[in-house]
């Protein structure tokens, strides 16, 4: 991180290496697209490499970086139309069974269904649960990420738990 | 911890193990992206070794950017796992260099006084190397900070 700051491009592709792959992630999570997600996260990286010799450390790197995939991410998507869920698709999807030789192919169209669920979620409720339940951050390190008060991330998280639950229980 | 059977649960530790297809090439357009990018730098002035800027008789001079000096006093000052610097800057005053600040992080237990005294004509090398003897830039130019001990090699922290 030091080194980095100071200009290191081997130090920086440590740090391309250590949280690239959860920022991507969640890129694609929140934008449902990997052309728009491999565009934000590249944008995110090159933000971060300009400005990380005014990275404060007032949040953790990790943090910050989501930080910037985010913002990115909202940007896109100020330019988009939203997507109607395929709400038939669900219907279709084999539910998964403990043991089941093919639970990898069931949890990747388990993934698909919740990617669609996540693309009817608000961007909010979406950005919160993601940062929540998949990179398990804590509620103060979203609110610094998200740039809004922890009771707005209590609420906005309570919502999309409520309502991807609803719709995930299709799979029983 | 008991594993949530439910769906959403199922999905959430899924996506948890995800690993995003077309990571690896991601990670290297990002890079090329960041290679590309110029970060504005300074112009220092170069001396020849009789102490003129000229290199000839039109006058004409030579330049080297802040950003070289800086990553080669990087490069010096990451070698050992006794420092590492945490902040470089250069004082440059109508395109010279007049000074050089040195903000260093010490593994816990060298002796400071005699580190700084090691790093000054190494750091002095590296720039007249670059630039030249730049007339007025000698060893009590440059600054040197501890602003940080580490238990470990403070490189790889």
């Amino acid at each position: 991180m030091r080194a980095a700051r100071l200009g290191d491009q081997e130090a920086f592709r440590e740090i391309v290496d250590r949280h690239g792959p959860a920022m991507y992630r969640y890129a694609l999570h929140m934008v449902g697209d990997a052309s728009d997600a491999s565009e934000v996260t590249q944008e995110a990286f090159v933000s971060a490499w300009r400005s990380l010799s005014g990275f404060a450390g007032r949040s953790s790197l990790r943090t910050w970086l989501i930080r910037l995939v985010h913002r990115r991410a909202a940007d896109l998507q100020r330019n988009r139309r939203a997507t109607p869920i395929d709400d038939g698709l669900m219907s279709r999807l084999t539910p998964a069974a403990p043991d089941n030789p093919l639970q990898s192919v069931l949890d990747a169209e388990l993934l698909e269904a919740l990617q669609l669920a996540l693309n009817e979620l608000p961007w909010h409720q979406r950005a919160t649960w993601l940062l929540r339940e998949v990179e398990e951050m804590s509620y103060e390190e979203i609110s610094i990420a998200l740039a809004m008060p922890i009771g707005a991330v209590r609420g906005h998280l309570y919502r999309g738990r409520r309502t991807l639950a609803e719709r995930m229980a299709r799979w029983r | 911890m008991a594993v949530d059977p439910s769906p959403l649960g199922r999905a959430i530790r899924a996506a948890r193990a995800e690993q995003p297809p077309g990571w690896v090439d991601l990670a290297e357009s990002i890079m090329a992206r960041v290679r590309r990018v110029v970060v504005p730098s300074e112009p220092i002035l170069t001396f020849t070794e009789q102490g003129t800027s000229a290199r000839d008789e039109e006058g004409s001079e030579t330049y080297v950017s802040a950003r070289v000096v800086s990553a080669a006093l990087r490069r010096l000052l990451q070698q050992h796992p006794t420092h590492a610097p945490d902040n470089i800057e250069l004082h440059v005053d109508e395109g010279r260099l007049t000074g050089i600040d040195i903000r260093l992080v010490a593994r816990y237990g060298v002796e400071l006084h005699p580190l700084a005294d090691t790093l000054r004509p190494q750091i002095l090398d590296i720039v007249r190397d670059l630039l030249g003897p730049a007339p007025g830039l000698d060893l009590s130019a440059i600054e040197i900070e501890y602003v940080d001990v580490s238990r470990g090699d403070p490189n790889r922290t």
